[in-house]
This record gives structure tokens, sequence and C-alpha cells, in this order.
């Protein structure tokens, strides 16, 4: 053959070959044709002869990975092997970070490694090739923490199409957790020029874009694209629905990272796999050509996922707890119920959406689902289903445990297919079945249920019929009223009967419809129903209705019913209106007993027709005086409601009857709008006689009118002492400003106190409501001035109740005067001081004055004022005291004086107490003032004879100072001697002694407290001497030469309101103990 | 116009006040018949539904008013329904008014309780899925009822209830009680006769309840008649902390289960919104938007809301903001244009604090004087006026919590239609205001 016919063959070769290829002629009308060769750490896929992708699982790399992963029409990578940033991601890989504190992600290999033991080859070539590997997760030198399994399933439905199916089964060998990490799962890592940076594009399902968009987003697949010289290629990898974290958040990275994991976004921040208990993971990655769109990556997610296509990814979460949730029983946790019913109530708004969780809910029910899981979704069902739930649901209702539930969610989805199943449904349930179906019926209004409704109320089950008929009375059709109308009226359902026509009939009536026909059926239950209650409920339907005959009907009714059946209807007569019915209802009362008359009468009264008024007030006016105490209460009441003027005659007559009528009349007259009602009021104060006045000077303050302020004031000045009184009284709530003139000679009028305080009152509210006091307390003294004595004395009392420096100047100044009575007044004043500013003067009053009426309420004055808040100290307050004692001459000021003492605990204090007990008089207030009076502070003992010197501030202490007469402090028993050596201090110079054991007591408020004692003697030697405090000891072995007094220093907690010192002798020479005195102090 | 009283001069009629006694002259068309005085009064007669820890403690102060006579008690649970008639009977022992023989009647069943005719009245402390059907019985019946708040479980039952009770004209109280307190009905009048200026908002703050875990069903007491305690209510396996405490009468689980109650959100907001209502002279209506958001147990057996905030709009505009405490302080906060008042059960304040010494003039607006919840019940039985906490009143109050529980349920803003009582636009929500009955009872 010559070399030109050789050529051409090898051309036409190469040409069939080429055509071969690209016309898909043969097997590649159903996908191309892959063949997997393995190596020594490498298994290569070829997809129709040509690389695909490596397995690459050599010894020193972290974890096995797939690199290259080549494009289907460039060949070239989609995804890189190492770039920046992060050189560590490999491609397309399966890895983890913090995994028992090991991280087979990064790093290098001893902080954990993925080692794979040689991949098997299942399937070497054809359609597609399989192949598994076994992988360790270890830490060199270390047991492995996770077995995994993997199975790779490699295939290419079409030309430019490829796919790798991952399947990776996690053994954890021991107990794994996984900490939260940003490092995930299974990843891809595109080239740059393909990543987001380059100018390609991620996507996710739901079509949120880009790094930004697609971060954290829970979504079933991402798509990573771009173009690269000139070819547009990509990579999706798509998560299996039956994952356990799916739908799973992706971690993404605009950079060409994508991965979906739940590790930067676990709950707790961890996560725990409890070994033996595998995790199956299953992706499927899409190499593809063109973008999403044109790969149809949708699509292939629907054929992979086995999930309907363009189903929401709540939908796919909702189906996968579903799914999970199927064999729930009750007691279990709510968790995955709980996220649906969230799942759900976010639903609102998304037809598309609901329609899916409908459509899950409803296979679902028609499944092996548990009782108590289809109950939940027949619940929920309820809540949103449609018309598409109702074929399962009736189904579940031939089913008793599903009845209840299904019937539930019939009843209320709207439509014509509910209300069909439901009728349908009558046919084949048992009795009590039936029922709830019927009520469900009733529920619905369905008016297309009638006639199975109807035929059932015809029917004679009873149950069945009382359920129809209380079916039928929610319907509002006057077709239905017919028919309830013609039914007969049995023992058994004769009640639901008439409550159904009530019902029906009053619906009718309320909707005005079918009036007449309604009315009628009413008037036939009212005059033939045995039940009261029915007869009532037809009587006000009739009367709310405005029925042609409701007066007659009305009146009968109270005429003929038995009295509380009557009394029920007997506050309807507020329907009524018009002269006609209120003359006819004035006239019924006499007749009828007196509980129906009373809330008969209480509705009377709110006309505005002033003829219906006129009948009103004419009838009350009479019923008024009635001897049923209620009804004439109820009569006068509704008397104050009509309110015209006239009433006020009769009613003012009744105010002055201290009886439930009387005071029913006040409150009439108290709240009367009517404008003749005050002249009225006021008129009869001026001629009315005393029960008259009094009560309407009542009702006047309540009303607040300030028009009688002037004739109260003149009542104030004259008339019987009753109304007097009730007029000041009324007039301290009614003055105001403008009164204050003629208020303030009013008072001047007055001699009774009790009057008078009243008109002070008002005075007192108008003086504090308006102007300054100083400026008050001015004007007062300026008129004070003018006015002779008598009449001086009469604002004293105001001045006082003033107060204040200028008011007490204006009071003192009375002192020098002449008028005897004046200058009482003026003592009595100061001695009722709110404070104790005039104590000095009541003293010298006390002191100087001649009478001796005055000195004592002066005295009396001045000590009452001693006890008041003063910044004197209690020595100051003391000498006061003693001032007073000094002016007392009878027993009464006197224990005044000794009840105030206690307050002032002091030395003071203690001797006038002292003193007063010698006074037989008051020596009982004595002891008692001694015995409460607590030392506060410090206080000292001086022990010693009687009479000899006294240190400064202490007490005397003799050998016979028993605690049992002071009652304050003393000794438990007589001491054996006392001596005063004459030399040294006050306090040093004398003692007491004994040889037994004493004990000193003190009666101390509780707290801690320095003790000192002084032991020694001037004159002798004493040796071991001894100290205690209560009980415990706090000084032993004291031994002391004469002439030796020293101070020993002690602290003591008092507890139960005593001190107790103890002296003894611990032996030794000397027999006695002695001691000078005792301090304490805080 | 002149007096009308013929032959007694207006003077004379003044003065004479002894004279006048019996002589003045009844116009001419009441004839002269004097009206007999009342009989002493007859004891009103009672049947107590429901005896568990409220109920027992409304008993015992239906039994301090001697003009009531209670002769029946109904539980489902046989110990509480036997310990009420134990109290019952040692009451009645105590006064010396021993019963005919066998002393209180005790009952399982309530409707055999409503068939008794010499029963006049009925108190129903039942959970509150059990409220409306014996209510509504009841007044079917003729009987006048005493109903513990909230009024019902849903919005449905309590429209029916209260249509129900008016067109029978009985007379019901609900037991929000705080309308028969002082501090509340002042706080109230201080703000309808604008002591605090123009209304702008009102806050309401209440307790809520806590969640629990799971737990295992337990077998029905032997005592108990769980089916009947159920009810309606869907069917669940028997567990004490859903229903209540076997022994002793512990603060019960079903108040924090939603088939039975609504939780706190009726259990204090039918009082404090109650209030709110009142004060805002919104009684018998509703609000026009109602949104909010509420945390909600994550699993357990008890599944009402925890901590909550909704927001109510009215046509007026003004606004409500009911949550929980720690939100709102416990109460009724009323803010105004000029100052603000504050009550809660035992205090009151107010901005100014001299708003608390206010007095309210005899002209101006003076809400139902009750001093004691339980005697104006008594007294409306006889009187037949409406009470102070009647039946629309109660049915309004509860519903504005119900619409809430319905608002953060959904998630989102619904409108509300108070006078055809529906949502508008919003089936979904529409369901919800009502809730089905299992068979064999209905609300029909």
């Amino acid at each position: 053959m010559s070399g030109n016919w050789r050529k051409f063959l090898v051309l036409l070769g190469m040409g069939a070959g080429w055509l071969a290829a690209n016309l898909g002629v043969g097997s590649w009308a159903e996908g191309l044709l892959l063949e997997a060769k393995l190596e020594q750490r490498h298994l290569h896929v070829l997809v129709d002869g040509e690389l695909f992708t490596t397995y690459c699982f050599q010894e020193d790399q972290k974890y096995p990975y797939f690199y290259p992963v080549n494009g289907p029409v460039s060949g070239l990578s989609v995804t890189t092997e190492s770039s920046e940033p992060y050189p560590h991601h490999r491609s397309l890989f399966f890895a983890c970070d913090k995994v028992n504190g090991g991280n087979y992600w990064q790093e290098d290999l001893l902080a954990g490694q993925i080692v794979s033991q040689g991949p098997r080859v299942i399937q070497e070539h054809g359609k597609q090739v399989q192949f598994v590997d076994e992988c360790l997760w270890n830490q060199p030198g270390q047991e492995p923490v996770i077995r995994d399994l993997r199975t790779i399933t490699i295939s290419a439905p079409g030309k430019q199409l490829r796919c790798i199916d991952l399947l990776i089964e996690l053994h954890p060998l021991v107990d794994v957790t996984i900490e939260r990490n940003n490092h995930s799962l299974f990843a891809g890592r595109m080239v740059r020029e393909l990543s987001e940076h380059g100018g390609g594009s991620l996507v996710n399902a739901q079509r949120d874009r880009g790094e930004k968009g697609t971060f954290g987003v829970p979504s079933p697949w991402c798509d990573y694209y771009g173009e690269r010289q000139g070819v547009v290629e990509g990579m999706a990898i798509m998560e299996h629905p039956s994952n356990p974290w799916f739908p799973t958040p992706w971690f993404t990275r605009n950079y060409g990272f994508f991965s979906p994991t739940p590790m930067y976004w676990l709950p707790g921040d961890r996560l725990d796999l409890p070994a033996e208990i595998p995790v199956r993971l299953a992706y499927r990655v899409v190499v593809h050509a063109g973008d999403t769109n044109s790969a149809g990556i949708a699509a292939l997610y629907g054929e992979y996922s086995n999930l309907p296509e363009g189903m929401p990814i709540h939908a796919m979460r909702f189906q996968k707890l579903l799914e999970e949730a199927l064999a729930y029983q009750w007691g279990q946790s709510r968790r995955s119920l709980l996220s649906m019913e969230k799942i759900l109530k976010e639903a609102h708004g998304d037809e598309n959406l609901i329609a899916f969780l409908e459509r899950a809910m409803i296979h679902a029910l028609s499944g092996h689902a548990s009782r108590d899981i289809k109950q939940f979704l027949c619940h929920k069902l309820s809540e949103m289903g449609s018309k598409k739930a109702v074929p399962v649901l009736s189904s579940l209702l031939m089913d008793m445990e599903t009845f209840d539930m299904a019937c539930f969610a019939l009843e209320r989805i709207p439509g014509k297919a509910a209300s069909d199943a439901l009728i349908h449904a009558l046919h084949d349930l048992d009795d009590m079945s039936k029922m709830a179906v019927i009520h469900a019926l009733g529920q619905r209004k369905d008016v297309q249920a009638l006639p199975a409704l109807f035929s059932l109320a015809h029917g004679t089950s009873p149950g069945e019929v009382r359920a129809s008929l209380l079916a039928l009375g929610r319907f509002r059709t006057e077709e239905t009223l017919d028919v309830l109308m013609e039914i007969e009226r049995e023992q058994v359902w004769g009640l639901d009967l008439e409550h159904a026509r009530l019902s029906c009939a009053c619906a009718l009536l309320d909707a005005g419809l079918a009036e007449e026909k309604a009315g009628d059926g009413l008037r036939e239950t009212l005059d033939h129903s045995g039940n009261a209650a029915v007869r009532l409920g037809s009587l006000h339907c009739l009367l709310r209705a405005g029925h042609q005959d409701a007066l007659s009907l009305f009146l009968s009714f109270l005429k003929q019913e038995e009295e509380t059946v009557a009394a029920s209807a007997a506050g309807w007569a507020g329907y009524l209106r018009g002269v006609e019915a209120i003359t006819s209802i004035c006239g019924c009362i006499p007749v009828l007993p007196p509980s129906v008359a009373r809330p008969l009468v209480e509705t009377l009264g709110y006309s505005q027709d002033p003829r219906q008024e006129w009948i009103e007030r004419e009838f009350m006016e009479s019923l008024s005086h009635s001897e049923n105490e209620m009804l004439a209460v109820a009569a006068v009441r509704a008397l104050g409601r009509i309110g015209a003027g006239e009433s006020g005659v009769p009613l003012a007559w009744l105010a002055t009857k201290a009886t439930p009528v009387g005071e029913a009349a006040r409150e009439s007259l108290s709240s009367m709008r009517h404008p003749g009602t005050v002249p009225l009021l006021l008129g009869f104060l001026k001629e009315g006689d005393e029960e008259t006045q009094l009560a309407m000077i009542q009702i006047l303050a309540t009303r607040g009118e300030r028009e009688s302020v002037p004739l109260l004031m003149e009542r104030t000045e004259t008339g019987p002492a009753r109304v007097q009184k009730a007029a000041s009284k009324a007039l301290a709530s009614l003055a105001r400003q403008e009164d204050l003139d003629p208020l303030l000679h009013l008072m001047v009028s007055l001699q009774d106190d009790s009057i008078r305080k009243g008109v002070e009152d008002a005075l007192m509210t108008i003086l504090q409501g308006a102007s300054s006091r100083e400026e008050i307390t001015g004007k007062l003294l300026a008129m004070m001035e003018r006015e002779k004595p008598s009449v001086r004395i009469s604002f004293l009392s105001l001045l006082r109740r003033l107060g204040g420096m200028e008011a007490l100047e204006g009071i003192r100044a009375e002192l020098r005067s002449k008028d005897v009575a004046l200058r009482k007044a003026a003592i009595q004043t100061l001695a009722e001081w709110e404070d104790s500013s005039p104590m000095e003067e009541l003293w010298v009053v006390a002191r100087k004055d001649k009478e001796e009426a005055h000195r004592v309420l002066a005295l009396r004055g001045m000590i009452k004022q001693m006890g008041m808040p003063s910044e004197r100290s209690h020595a100051q307050s003391v000498k006061w005291l003693e001032e007073a004692w000094k002016l007392a001459e009878r027993s009464e000021e006197k224990r005044s004086i000794l009840s105030l003492l206690p307050r002032f605990p002091c030395d003071e204090a203690i001797q006038l107490a002292q003193k007063a007990v010698r006074d037989p008089q008051v020596v009982k207030e004595a002891k008692m003032a001694l015995e409460t009076m607590v030392f506060e502070g410090e206080v000292g003992f001086d022990f010693q004879p009687p009479g000899s010197v006294l240190e400064d501030g202490f007490i005397e202490v003799h050998m016979g100072t028993l605690f049992s007469e002071n009652g304050r402090y003393g000794w438990d028993a007589p001491c054996k001697g006392e001596r005063d050596r004459k030399i040294g201090s006050a306090l040093t110079r004398d003692l007491l002694f004994d040889a037994s054991p004493r004990t000193f007591h003190v009666k101390l408020s509780n707290g801690l407290y320095r003790v000192r004692v002084y032991l020694g003697d001037m004159a002798n030697f004493h040796d071991q001497m001894e100290v205690g405090a209560q009980g415990k000891i706090v000084l032993q072995g004291i031994t002391l030469q004469a002439g030796e007094v020293k101070a020993y220093d002690f602290q003591v907690e008092v507890l139960d309101g005593m001190l107790n010192i103890t002296f003894k002798d611990g032996g030794g020479v000397d027999q006695n103990w002695t001691c000078a005195g005792i301090w304490i102090g805080q | 116009m002149s007096s009308r009283q013929r032959g007694i001069s207006r003077r004379s009629f003044l003065r004479s006040s002894a004279a006048l006694g019996t002589g003045l002259v009844f116009p001419a068309m009441v004839p002269g018949r004097v009206f007999s005085k009342d009989v002493p009064s007859q004891h009103i007669t009672m049947g107590c539904i429901g005896m568990g820890r409220m109920g027992q403690g409304d008993l015992r102060s239906f039994l301090g008013f001697h003009d009531l006579r209670v002769l029946a008690v109904c539980d489902v649970d046989r110990n509480r329904a036997e310990d009420a008639k134990r109290i019952v009977d040692n009451a009645y022992a105590g006064r010396g008014e021993q019963g005919q023989g066998k002393g209180c009647d005790v009952y399982g069943d309530y409707r055999e309780l409503l068939e008794r005719a010499d029963i006049d009245s009925v108190m129903i402390c039942t959970p509150d899925h059990w409220h409306a059907l014996p209510a509504i019985a009841a007044a079917r019946r003729g009987m006048d009822i005493f109903l513990e708040k909230p009024l019902t479980l849903t919005v449905e039952e309590g429209r029916l209830l209260s249509d129900t009770v008016q067109l029978y004209g009985r007379i019901l109280q609900v037991g929000s009680q705080q309308r028969s307190d002082s501090r509340f009905r002042f706080a109230c009048e201080l703000v309808r006769n604008g002591r605090i200026g123009g209304l702008e908002k009102v806050l309401v703050g209440v307790d809520v309840d806590p969640a629990t875990g799971l737990r295992p069903s337990m077998p029905v007491p032997e005592h108990l008649d769980y089916e009947f305690w159920l009810g309606p209510a869907p069917w669940y396996p028997y567990t004490e902390d859903r229903v209540h405490p076997e022994k002793g009468y512990g603060r019960p689980g079903w108040l924090r289960v939603r088939d039975y109650g609504a939780g706190m959100i009726t259990g204090w907001g039918a009082h404090h919104m109650d209030i709110a209502h009142w004060g805002a002279g919104l009684d018998r209506w509703g609000p026009v938007t109602v949104e909010g958001s509420a945390e909600f147990p994550r699993d357990g057996i008890w599944d009402v809301h925890g901590p909550f905030e909704i927001k109510y709009t009215y046509e007026n505009g003004l606004q409500i903001i009911f949550a929980d405490n720690k939100k709102n302080p416990q109460g009724i906060q009323f803010i105004g244009s000029d100052g603000w008042v504050r009550v809660a059960r035992g205090q009151i304040t107010a901005e100014p604090q001299s708003l608390l010494k206010e007095v309210i003039g005899p002209k101006e607006i003076h809400l139902y004087k009750s001093q004691d919840h339980k005697a104006n019940f008594l007294e409306c039985v006889r009187s037949r006026r409406e009470t102070v906490a009647s039946v629309e009143v109660g049915h309004r109050s509860c519903s504005v919590c119900l619409l809430g529980d319905i608002a953060i349920r959904l998630g989102r803003k619904l409108r509300w239609d108070p006078a055809q009582e529906r949502f508008m636009d919003d089936d979904e929500a529409n369901r919800r205001l009502s809730v089905p009955m299992r068979a064999p009872w209905t609300l029909g």
C-alpha cells in the first residue's frame, strides 16, 4: 500500500472514532462508560477513557481525598488540591476537627490522621464503578477512635455530568465527642477561577447566592460554578435527606470552599457520638458543565433524594421530623412535635409550603403511624387543614381509636367536601359517634346537612333525635323552624326540642328573618311549654324583637307565672316603652307579689318622655309609702332617676326618716340632677322642721352645693342645736375663700364649742387651701385686735390650729390681758400647743399666776410639752421635770411627771425618782419609773457608806443597796461592811467589802459593755480577790497592797437585760474582797 | 308644674311631719291597698359543682351567708365530694341547723344535681374546660349561677353562655372579685372621671406558669371518674400532674395544660384585663388588633405559655400592653396625659400622689358599688338586678385574654371585629375561637 492510502485510512479511522465519540452511537445514549484503575496509592476513575477523578490515599496524607475532579468539558480539575488561602484544603474530602481532642482536618499527622486501609474495587467498569474503603481515625501510637466504612459509586449520567456518590458510615470505637468548630465534614474547594472571588457563583437550593446568602443557611444542596477559558463548569454537593442533620447548614466561603456541616452550629457546642452506634452520611457530588439551571441540579436532586422537585426546605425538615415521630407515644419527649408545630406556624402565608406540609401529614395519617401521632396530626389539620385532608380524615372516622380527632378536624375544615364526608359517615357509625357527627354538622351550620338532620330529627332513636334537634337549633332558616315546629313534643326529647325551637326562632328574629313565623313559634312555646325556663326565654325573645303583643304577653306572664319565674322576667319591662305600656305596668304593680314588683319598679324612671315621666312619678310617689320596705325603697330610687323637680317634695319628706326608705330618699336627692332640685332643698332647709332641716343639710353637703352656704351659716347661728351642729359641719366641706369673712364673724358669734368646731374646720380648710400661713395669721391677729376680750377668745383656737411663731406670739400677748377669761383661754391654748415652744411661758405662769386654776393648767401644759420631741439632753429634760415637780401639788401632775421620767434615763432621773419614792401619793408610780428606766450609755457606781463623798456623775451604792428594793441596781444580799478611809479620791477613799461572794446586779439593755472595777483598799492589804461576770470568772488572784486601789477592765455581753458582777475572795491570807466602785460603759 | 298633692298645701305638708303618717292621698290610679311586707326571707338554695382547691374555698365563703342553704355538692373525684359534704354538714350542725337526716347530698354527675327542683342556684368551680357545659345547662334549667373565672375555655363557649344566660333571664356572677374591691373601683373611677387626664395606655402584668418535664402515664386513682373529668376534652392517658393532686388540694397541673385552661393569660388575665377594661370604659367590647409573642415550654407535659407580651389596640387609639410580671409590674397601671394610677391586690399608688385623696363627686361617674362579691350575687338573685361582674362582662374579659393566646400561638398580628366577634380575613385564627368536643358532649 502506498503512503497516501495509509494516511487516508488512519484519518478515516480517526474520523469514525470522532463520530462515534460525538454522535452518541451505541451505549452513550444511556450514559458513558467508566473504568476504575487501582494503583499503589491512587485509584483512578476514567470516563470514556479520560481521567475524571483520582481517589488519593497516600500514607502521608492527612486523609484520603479526590483529586483531580475534572470538568466534563474542559478536562481540567474544578477543584484545587492546595491553594491560598488555607492551603490545607484538599479538593474534595471528608475530614473533621476536635474529635476527642484530635485534629483530623489540618496540621501535622501527630494531631490525627484518617488512614485508609486500602480501597477495594467492587465494580471495575460499566456505567458506574464502585469501590469501598475502610479508614481508621487515630493519633500515631494510639488506638483509633473511629472506624469509617465508605462506599463510593461514580457514574456519568450524561456527557456533561459526572456523579460521585459517597456513603460513609462512621463507627465510633469509643465514646466520641466532637466540639464545635469551623472545620467541616464533607467539603469541596473550587479552583480560584471558579470561586466567587474569581468571578464564579455559589447558589443553594433556595436560590440564595454567594457566601453571604448561603453561609449558615440549611439547604439540601449547594452548587459552585464559574467560567474558565470560556467554559462554564461547576460542582454541586448534595446531601441525602436521611442524613442526621438534614437539612444541614452550610459553611461557605467566597474563595471556593463549601461544605454541609453542623459543626459550627452544634447545640451545647458539642456533639456526642456514643460508642458502637454508627452514623450514616450520604452525599452526591455532581460535576457539571453549565450553570445550576442548565445542568438541572434541582431535578437531579429530586432524583437523588426521592423528594418532589421544588419541595421547600422547611417541608423537607418537616418530613424528616414526621418520619422520626411516626411511632410517637404520649409521655415521650414532645420536641419533634413542637418543632413541627413551629414549621406549621411559620408557614403562614406560604401556600406552596402549606400544601407540602399538609400532604406530608395526610400521607402519615394514611400509613402506619401511632395513635398518638395521628391525634396530633388531626389536631393540626383541624387548625389549618383543607379539603385535601378530607379523604384520609373520613377513613379515620371509621376507626374508634381515631374517630374523635378525625371528627374534630372535619368539623372545622370548611367546605362541601368535609360536610359530605360527615353526612356520609352517618350511615356507618354507631350511636355515640353518630351523635358527635350530628353535633359537628350543627356546629358547621352547613345548610346542605339540613336534609340529613331533618331526617334524623324525625327518627326514633332518642340520642340521635336529641342531637339533631340541638344541631338544628343552631340554624337560622325558616325551613328549620318549620321542621322543629312540626316535630311532636315527646317526653324524652321534649326539652331539647323546645330549646332548639327557641334557639332557632330567636336567631331568626334577631336577624330580622321570618319574623311572623318565628314570632308564632315563640308564642306557641310560650303558651304550651311545660318548662318555665323555656317560657322565660320565649318571652324574652318576643320582647326583644318588639312583638306586637309584647305588652300583653308580658303582663300576663307576670301575673300567671310562679313568683320566682315572674321575678326573672320583671326586669325586662325596660323593653316596653310608651305611655300605654307604662300605664299598664304601673297598673299591674299593685296586684303582683313584692318580689316581682320590685324588679319591675327598678326598670322605671329612665324615660325622657315627659308624659311617661309624669305617670311614673305619680305612681312612684304613692308607692314610696308602701308598707313593703323593699318596694318603697325601689320606688324612691325610681323617683330619684325620674328626677323631675316635683318628686323632690315627697322625697324631701321621706328623707327625714331614719329608715332604709329615708336613706334611699336622701341618696336620690343627692344625685338628682333636675335644675329645680336645689331650690327645693334650700326651701325645705329654710322652712322645714328640725328633721327636715337635718336631712336637707346632709343632702346639700353630699351634693356639694355651694349656694347653700349662706343659709347654712344662718342655720349655724340660730336654730335647734342639732341643726346648728350639722350646718356647721356641712360648712366645713362647702366653704371657699370668699366665705372667709362671714365665717370669721360667725365663729366669733358662737358660744358652743361643738358648733364652733365645724366653723373652725371650715375656716381651716379655706385658710390651708389659700394664702400663706403668715398672711392669714396676720389677718386674724389684725381682726382680733379690734375685738373685745370675749370675742378674742374665739380666735385663739383657730390660731392654735394654724400654728407658727406669729400665732404663738399673738397668743402669748394675751397672757398679759387683764381679762381673766381671756388669760385663761390663752393659757389653755398654749398648753395645747402642738410643740414645746410655749413651755417657758407656761412655766412662768405655773409659778407666778395668781389663779390656782391657771397655774394648774399651765403646769399640765408644761408637763405635756416636756414629753414632746426636743433637742434637749436627758439631764436638761429632767431638770425641767424637777421644776415641774416642785410646782406640782396634786398627785395627777406628779404622776404625769413620773410617767415621763423613763424617757430620759440618767442619774438625775433616778434621783428624782428616788425622791418621789418617798412621796406616799405616788410611791407606786415612782417605783415603776425606776424600774422601767433603762441605763443607756455609761453609768458609774461609787461603793461607799451613805453620805460619803460621791464621785462626780456616779451613783451611790452602800452595803445595803439591794436590787430587790431598788429594782435598777443593787446587791443580791447586804454586804458585810462599808468604810470611808478618808484618803484618796472620792471614788477610791471609800469601799464595800465582804468575806462571802456577793453579786451586784444592774439592769441594762442588751449589748456589749466595757466594765471597770476598782479593787483594793487605801488602808489594807488584800489577796486572791476574784471577780466574775455573767457567771464566768473574769479576774482571778488579784492581790493588792495597802494604799493600792486599781482599775481592772473587762468586756461583758448582756443578753437578758441584766448585768451580774460577782465579787469573791479566792483564799490566801486575807479573807475579804474589797471594791471601791464600778464603771460601766460601751 | 304645680304640686299634684291635692288637698294639702305645701307648707302644711312640710310642717306637720308627725301627722303625715298615712294622711297622703294616693293618686287615683292606684287602689288604696297597702302592700304586704315581705315574708321573712326564705333561703336561697345552692348546689356546688367542682369541689377542688378553689371550689372548697368558695364553698366555705358561701356557707358564711345565713340566707343561703347549700343542699348538694358534686365532684368527679369522690374524695373531694365527700370532703365537701363534711364541710357543709359540719357548718350547719355547728349552727344548730341540722339538715333533714342525711345532710348535704353528694353527686358525681352534675346533670343529676341540675335536675333538682329544690335548687335555685349553682356555684361552678370546675377546671375551665368544664365551665361552659354545666353553666349553660343550669341556665336552661332556670338556675342562677356563680361561675369562677375565666368564664370559659373558648370565645365561642363564652358567647353562647352569655346569650343563654341573658335569654333565660338568669343572674350570673363571674368570680372576678376585684370588681367588689374598693381599691380597684376607686382606681377605675379616677380614670373614668379624668383625674389622670386622657387615658393613653394601660399596662397589665401577671404571673406565669412554670414548665415541667415528661411524666409516665399512671393508673387512674380509684376515686376519680377520669373519663368524666376529661369530659369534652381530647383523651389522654392519666397522669397526676396533668389533672390534680391525688391527695390534698395543692395547685393542680391542669392549670398548665392547654386542653383544660389557657394558663395565667386567663387565670390572672381574667382579673386584671377585666379591670383594665373597666377603667378604660371598654366593658362589653374588645380590641381591633392584637399581636404578641411568648415563650413556650420546650418539652414536658405542660404546654401553656411562659413569659409573654401582647399589645392590644382599640378603636379609640388606646393601647393595652399585657405581659408577664417581669415586664410589667403585677396589677394594672393606667397611664394618662396628666398622671397615672397603679392598682393591685392590697395596694394602690398614683402620680401625683394627691390623686389618692380625691373624692369622686355626686355628679361624676360612679361605678357599680359592691362591697362583697358573693353578697352581691345573692342580693342580685333576690332583686334580679345585674351583678357587678355579669356574664357579658365576664365573657369579654375572658375573650380578650383568649385572643391574646391565639395571637401568641400564631405569632402574627391579628385584626379583630369586636361587634361580630370574629377575626378579619384569617380563617386559621377564627378556627381557634372554638375547640371541638368529644362525644357525647356537645355545645348545643
